[in-house]
């Protein structure tokens, strides 16, 4: 029988912790963050943790050892985890209720929602890890089990923490907790007890009312509401429902690129501009791909044939060097076509070619301010460019040139005769 | 689950490659100096309808929106094997008389919502949390579309686009 933690043991179950949830779980990279800190982090020694509790928090966790001791110690108590020395056998059980815990965790963290139920889950996850690793220390080097768990401890009230609430609180009070219930006596004795879960917590609920005895008191059979939230099943339904909407709607801002989430009705929009957006650049780029962009000549009504048949080659080939004096004129006609129907597409087309409409004022301050015939100007975004950003460049720019089709011509010209790269 | 990844994009660029070929190859025999506006036109629209479908196939039959893509891509390009889509359907009306009891029951975001679902293919008969989720995936799709098609004109043309 191997005993089963020394340090290195620990860390390989937080590697398989790891994998599992890598595998299993579906929140983006990101938020693996926490746990990979945990793996990361070296037993150390104890951290100084020091709150005083908040009187008002007793009911989160009677709430939450409740939960804990209706649900999952029944697993726990079936796992036998003295036998032979499997390490992942038994912590097979733990680690599946870890796993979901802490996908439970990382929603919430996601949803950074309302604190008090992440820290339920918080706490919730952290009584998994510590019966875990009770169980499988129950014979074995109960200091290094402590400090890992003290390690564990201090990287998730870390993690939690930054997630905003006020969790880190209660998590450094069960730090504190468990520093002053010390090592051996009391981890060996909640091990060995028929109930380690409900003496831990009565303990835990005893230590935050500010003993330190390890009494176990019964858990409170019965769900008792949360402060400001009602238990009707209605309404934690609901509740539930806007979280996960919440968490989505979360996961979505984070793949627009103009993020500032001011609220959902205006996140909604912004979403569906850049799905708008999206088609339109592939409406155009299927546009712009009929053998480059200079083949798109044919649409313009007065080329000459040769002159097409010469740029359709070109653009059908290589067709790299199209600064052509021909290849200019048809963009601008190009270009001129596209703006009667279309600012946006006559935008991207633009873009496409590496060029950018701007007020033949800015043009002449750049030309002059840098001295060379054609530099480039920097204006050219690249593929998720916002929506309403490339729109508001072509309107101003439009507003620039109303003055008649000379004055868009020219403009036209600053911009077309920038050399290309 | 949600985030398509680099096999995506190669999977995708594949795909929208041959059909591309194909297309090309199907509409080089008539002259191509002589081609009206309404054929470039015809021609774009094929190749935005194989750049979706090529998207759609690559994704396959895991999401929603892929499914009901394929099924409005195959409408459109007329279709043969009706039977799955009978299925099909049959499945859509039942989902639909579910969502509009739900629609009228929720009002909360409802404008945003009637927007999105109709963007996305397949929206129209989701329920909103599932039509988020949808919009990721279909939103990383299409961002992933656009980019290998803007390196393929690149390529195609030397600039960096």
């Amino acid at each position: 029988m191997h005993p089963c933690s020394s340090s290195s043991r620990e860390m390989e179950r937080d590697m398989d912790m790891n994998s599992i949830l890598n595998h299993g779980n579906i929140s983006p990279s990101r938020h693996q963050l926490p746990l990979q800190d945990l793996h990361n982090h070296p037993i150390h020694g104890r951290a100084a943790a020091h709150f005083d509790p908040v009187p008002g928090d007793q009911e989160f966790l009677d709430q939450m050892f409740s939960n804990i001791s209706s649900s999952s110690w029944a697993d726990l108590h079936s796992a036998d985890c003295d036998t032979n020395g499997n390490a992942v056998g038994p912590f097979g059980a733990h680690f599946d209720e870890s796993a979901v815990l802490v996908s439970k965790l990382r929603q919430h963290q996601i949803s950074g929602g309302s604190g008090s139920s992440t820290l339920a889950k918080a706490l919730l996850l952290q009584q998994q890890m510590v019966m875990g690793r009770g169980f499988d220390s129950s014979h074995s080097d109960i200091p290094g089990v402590d400090e890992s768990v003290q390690a564990l401890y201090n990287s998730f009230g870390g993690s939690i923490h930054g997630g905003g609430c006020g969790g880190s609180q209660l998590l450094n009070t069960s730090l504190q907790i468990h520093h002053r219930q010390g090592g051996s006596p009391s981890f060996g004795a909640q091990a060995q007890a028929t109930n380690p879960a409900q003496a831990v917590s009565g303990s835990m609920i005893t230590a935050s009312g500010g003993g330190g005895n390890t009494s176990a008191s019964q858990p409170r059979p019965k769900v008792r509401a949360r402060r400001g939230q009602a238990t009707d099943p209605h309404s934690i339904a609901e509740r539930l429902r806007r979280e996960r909407i919440a968490e989505r709607m979360r996961a979505l801002q984070e793949l627009v690129p103009n993020a500032n989430k001011t609220d959902k009705a205006s996140m909604l929009d912004e979403i569906i501009d850049y799905v708008k957006f999206l088609q339109l650049q592939v409406k155009v780029l299927s546009m712009s791909r009929l053998g480059g962009a200079a083949a798109v000549a044919p649409l313009v009504a007065d080329m000459g044939g040769g002159g097409i048949d010469c740029l359709q080659a070109n653009g059908g080939g290589s067709g790299g060097d199209g600064s052509t004096n021909d290849s200019l004129t048809v963009t601008e006609n190009q270009v001129a076509k596209l703006m009667e129907e279309d600012m946006g597409s006559a935008m991207q087309y633009l873009q496409g070619k590496g060029l950018c409409l701007m007020p033949i004022s800015l043009a002449a301050a750049i030309s002059t301010s840098t001295c060379q015939p054609g530099r480039r100007p920097a204006s050219t975004g690249d593929v998720p460019t916002s929506p309403s950003m490339s729109g508001m460049t072509a309107q101003s720019t439009a507003g620039g040139n109303r003055g008649g089709p000379d004055g868009s011509s020219s403009t036209k010209e600053a911009a077309a005769s920038v050399p290309k790269p | 689950m949600k985030t398509p990844s680099n096999s995506i994009k190669r999977r995708f660029a594949l795909k929208f490659l041959r059909t591309l070929v194909r297309i090309r190859k199907s509409t080089h025999q008539p002259s191509p100096s002589q081609s009206s506006t309404w054929e470039i036109r015809r021609r774009a629209q094929r190749i935005k309808l194989a750049a979706y479908s090529s998207m759609a196939r690559t994704v396959g039959s895991k999401r929603a929106w892929s499914r009901a893509l394929t099924m409005k891509l195959r409408a459109a390009m007329g279709n043969r094997p009706w039977s799955m889509i009978k299925q099909e359907s049959k499945k859509m009306t039942r989902r639909k008389l579910i969502a509009k009891r739900k629609r009228h029951m929720e009002k909360d975001l409802n404008s945003g919502v009637q927007e999105l679902r109709r963007l996305v293919p397949g929206g129209q008969w989701m329920d909103p949390l599932s039509l988020m989720q949808e919009t990721a995936h279909f939103l990383r799709c299409l961002e992933t579309q656009v980019r290998v098609m803007r390196s393929i004109v690149a390529e195609g043309e030397g600039f960096p686009c």
